[in-house]
């Protein structure tokens, strides 16, 4: 007798609340990005969210939850830095100067850096985005790497990353977080002179890691 | 594969005046790929714009039933 009652849903089971769960947030991000490109700094009160309290605007990093700061992050290069982690054991040092020039020599250091190397032919810092990959095979002797690796060496956190393959949808990622969170060791390149035609003053210490920009979180993770 | 260093050769990969090739490239071998879980993720990561946690989330097909 109980197999023929159709299946009660309930409020919790309802495919319709499914939908309009997922009507709600496409609002809602349709809504975010008009607020998000009339005013930066400021969550705005609009029309459909009168008291503006969920469309806070900010630059740290990103809780789910809030997809105002992911707005904001759509503005920054892709370049933007990334950490570059230390070992806390060998102490880091206490420079004061701006985390993405100062230059490691004896100790390890944890700083912000940019992803991509700039090999030292290249006449401006755009050649390290198209260096950002080596193969650990060749590296000893293709001429940008070669060096960078005996005397230029870091490490990056990760929790993971994401490895594509073709399809005929396009590029299915999926991600291969390790179970313990590991470090993925990398050449911390840049030049020493900046580059020919640069100032040379300015250090410019260039990496990046294109699969990572979705771990935002291992940057606080890290010391 | 990216190379991900064991836990005792950080100290030696962050060593400058370690510079031999050859022990530098013993230690640039692929990471054992079954420590690790892999799952799908959304074809959001494929853009760079999309740059939050969600990326990273395990990739539900979009069927309701």
């Amino acid at each position: 007798m109980t197999s023929f009652e159709p299946r009660r849903t309930t409020r919790k089971n309802s495919p319709f609340r499914e939908i309009a769960k997922r009507g709600v947030r496409r609002l809602r991000w349709r809504e975010h990005s008009v607020v998000a490109s009339k005013r930066r700094n400021h969550y705005a009160p609009c029309r459909r969210n009168p008291s503006g309290r969920t469309w806070c605007l900010r630059f740290d990093n990103t809780p789910p939850s809030d997809p105002g700061s992911w707005r904001e992050r759509r503005k920054t290069p892709t370049t933007r830095p990334i950490s570059c982690p230390a070992d806390a054991h060998k102490g880091g040092t206490a420079l004061s100067m701006p985390p993405n020039f100062y230059y490691l020599q004896h100790f390890v250091t944890l700083s912000l850096i940019r992803w991509g190397l700039i090999p030292f032919w290249a006449k401006d810092a755009k050649a390290g985005y198209k260096m950002i990959n080596a193969r650990a095979e060749t590296i000893a002797e293709k001429p940008a790497f070669r060096e960078p690796l005996l005397s230029r060496r870091c490490l990056i956190p990760a929790d993971g990353f994401t490895s594509g393959r073709d399809s005929a949808r396009g590029n299915l990622p999926s991600a291969l977080p390790s179970r313990t969170t590991q470090y993925l060791p990398l050449l911390e390149s840049g030049t020493d002179g900046g580059t020919r035609s640069g100032n040379s003053s300015k250090r410019v210490r260039s990496l990046r890691l294109r699969q990572m920009h979705f771990f935002p979180r291992f940057m606080t993770e890290c010391r | 594969m990216p190379v991900i260093l064991k836990r005792e050769d950080h100290d030696r990969w962050l060593d400058q005046g370690f510079k031999q090739v050859d022990d530098i490239l013993d230690l640039l071998k692929p990471y054992r790929a079954d420590s690790m879980r892999r799952y799908r993720v959304s074809l959001r990561v494929n853009l760079a714009q999309n740059d939050d946690p969600a990326c990273a989330e395990e990739y539900a097909s979009e069927t309701l039933l």
